[in-house]
């Protein structure tokens, strides 16, 4: 989200100049601009098949728009992304105006969940703590200050009145708590680090992210999109093959790409989780995006490294934590696994021919196939899950996958996540002691 | 017994299967390139690549003026202007282009002709707009897809669009 606007900009960073009252505005805009992306999906795809559960939904919780022209639009954000210090009195425009260009495509909820394994939101709130509150951090430049600053107003205090971000609140007084709640709906998965004792809220158990969500959780996502993801190094492993026997069934893997869309559509009947998962990934964004380059507040506090894994890395040591132990994997999964839910979420991979194009070379899917590729080998790298052991017996199981998964009962507390079967303790490589102290 | 049929065997046939198996000991390829993948095969890829576009997945470092040979821009006159697309070259066999505003079936479809921009002398490369009939600029264009004009087959991804 943050990100798209940095890519506005020359240099990507100066998007930490600009002032956190108008990046709080800009995001209402980038709510609003989601009405604006259109269906993305063939002919063969349901007309109607929302991003956002319901689409709707936008409309139904945005600001209004002027009724008539040459009304000022409510509260804008007045970026220009030429002059990052200043205020256009407008909202942002399109990169060709006067046409209108496609709306912003959100990050999918799992780009939140991977970002906030890296513990990259725990170890930079540690770094805003410090720098806050005492001097055990170098003394730090003005344009740090302001990163700093726009931090702690736009992710560590009550967000502004009537924004789309306010998913904070009396009712869910802990983001870190709110946030574990949609990952936990939405994919059975929960961030390997516990809350920090720090922020452990008064009267807040841990665990408490899993109160209350009655049937609504998918307890099966991870045994099926690890046996997506199995399946299709199977096809991989078979595509060239010419004679013998080929065990790779590709309409079993569409059965898979289905079961995973319906059952990340149970958890958006409605629109549930649209607003979540816009402000989540919002905010997580902001964190990777500060770790993807050598940013002034990565400068002054000598964390300068080729990638953001090796600067959360520095910076963790500044503050005394460490992170995940496999950031760097989660780090590059974290796109590749977002853009690829989206499809499958839009029935993109819902027919045998079209899942032969994550797997066999078709000659114009090179992308498709690299980008399966890359997510096999980080998925297994950063969770320990082994996709590319060959099964025993039949390459496929007896009966076919189904969205269940959502109306099981949730595991007790202290589960992490489930684990499918064979797989040695997969959320714990992932863990290490990211986030801690 | 059975008469034997005196076959002529078609030279020409004969040659281009000949051909076709040198091409493939030449060329080795996996099994699926023995058949071209079905239309909504193609389509779904497409799929892929434009929600890569729309999620900015793809690098956009200035990206926008560098291929600048596609794109669309505003038209001009009337009331309600129509969009104007502009091409720079285009990958071979291609000869129409498939303006989508939403899912399903394109808005409008402006075939291609003979078109053919070639790179002048001095570097630059020739553009030319296509004056859409239907879709106007006040409509989101999401996808630009090169298709083969008999049979409509999706070849490849338009020139990519702006994300927000």
């Amino acid at each position: 989200m943050f990100r798209s606007l940095a890519r506005r900009m020359t240099p990507p960073a100066q998007v930490f100049d600009i002032h956190p009252l108008q990046l709080s505005r800009w995001l209402d805009e980038a709510w609003t601009g989601g009405a604006l992306v259109p269906d993305v999906g063939n002919s063969t795809t349901p007309a109607g098949t929302p991003f956002l559960g319901e689409p709707a939904i936008i409309g139904a919780i945005d600001l209004p728009l002027p009724s008539a022209t040459g009304v000022p639009f409510p509260a804008p954000s007045g970026i220009n992304p030429a002059a990052p210090d200043s205020f256009t009195g407008a909202p942002i425009g399109p990169p060709t105006p006067p046409l209108i260009d496609p709306g912003l495509v959100a990050d999918h909820l799992v780009y939140a969940f991977l970002i906030e394994s890296t513990g990259a939101f725990e170890v930079l709130a540690e770094v805003v703590r410090r720098l806050s509150v005492g001097e055990t951090l170098n003394p730090i430049s003005t344009a740090a200050h302001r990163w700093v600053r726009t931090t702690e107003e736009l992710f560590f205090r009550e967000p502004p009145l009537y924004s789309i971000q306010g998913v904070l609140s009396e009712v869910r007084p802990d983001q870190r708590v709110n946030r574990r709640n949609a990952y936990w709906r939405m994919f059975g998965l929960e961030p390997p680090h516990p809350v920090p004792a720090r922020w452990l809220r008064p009267g807040i158990a841990d665990g408490a992210w899993k109160q209350d969500v009655g049937d609504g959780v998918n307890t099966s996502f991870r045994e099926k999109w690890t046996e997506l993801l199995r399946q299709v190094w199977l096809g991989r492993e078979n595509a060239k093959n010419g004679i013998g026997p080929n065990a790779t069934d590709r309409e079993y893997i569409a059965s898979l790409c289905d079961a995973l869309r319906d059952m990340m559509a149970l958890r958006r009947r409605g629109g549930l989780l649209a607003r979540e998962e816009f402000a989540y990934v919002s905010t997580l964004s902001w964190f990777h995006l500060t770790l993807e380059d050598n940013v002034p507040i990565v400068v002054d506090l000598s964390a300068q490294g080729p990638g953001p894994a090796e600067r959360l890395q520095k910076l963790a040591a500044r503050v005394g934590m460490t992170p995940a132990p496999r950031a760097r994997e989660l780090f590059e999964l974290a796109d590749l696994m977002s853009a690829l839910l989206r499809a499958i979420e839009l029935s993109v991979f819902s027919s045998g021919p079209s899942v032969e194009l994550l797997y066999l070379d078709l000659g114009t899917n090179a992308t498709l196939l690299t980008d399966m590729n890359k997510i096999i080998d980080l998925w297994q790298s950063a969770t320990g899950d082994r996709v590319k052991d060959r099964p025993s017996g039949s390459a496929q199981p007896l009966r076919l996958p189904t969205p269940s998964g959502g109306n099981a009962a949730p595991p007790p507390n202290g589960v992490r996540a489930p684990a499918p079967t064979g797989s040695p303790a997969p959320m714990g490589l992932l863990a290490g002691q990211n986030g801690h102290g | 017994m059975a008469q034997q049929q005196n076959h002529q065997p078609d030279w020409t046939d004969l040659l281009a299967e000949l051909k076709r198996i040198a091409d493939a000991l030449n060329n080795p390829r996996p099994v699926a390139l023995s058949t071209e993948p079905p239309a909504a095969a193609a389509g779904s890829n497409l799929d892929y690549l434009v929600l890569r576009q729309l999620m900015g997945r793809v690098p956009r470092d200035g990206e926008d003026v560098k291929v600048v040979p596609a794109g669309r821009k505003r038209g001009t006159g009337g009331s309600a202007p129509k969009a104007v697309l502009v091409l720079g070259p285009v990958p071979e066999d291609v000869e129409e282009v498939a303006v989508f505003t939403q899912r399903g079936e394109p808005a409008e479809v402006v075939p291609l002709g003979t078109y053919n921009p070639q790179v002048s002398r001095s570097g630059a490369i020739a553009t030319t707009d296509f004056q859409l009939t239907t879709v106007t600029n006040d409509q989101v264009i999401t996808r630009l897809e090169f298709r083969r004009g008999e049979d409509h087959y999706p070849l490849a991804l338009g020139p990519r669009l702006p994300v927000v």
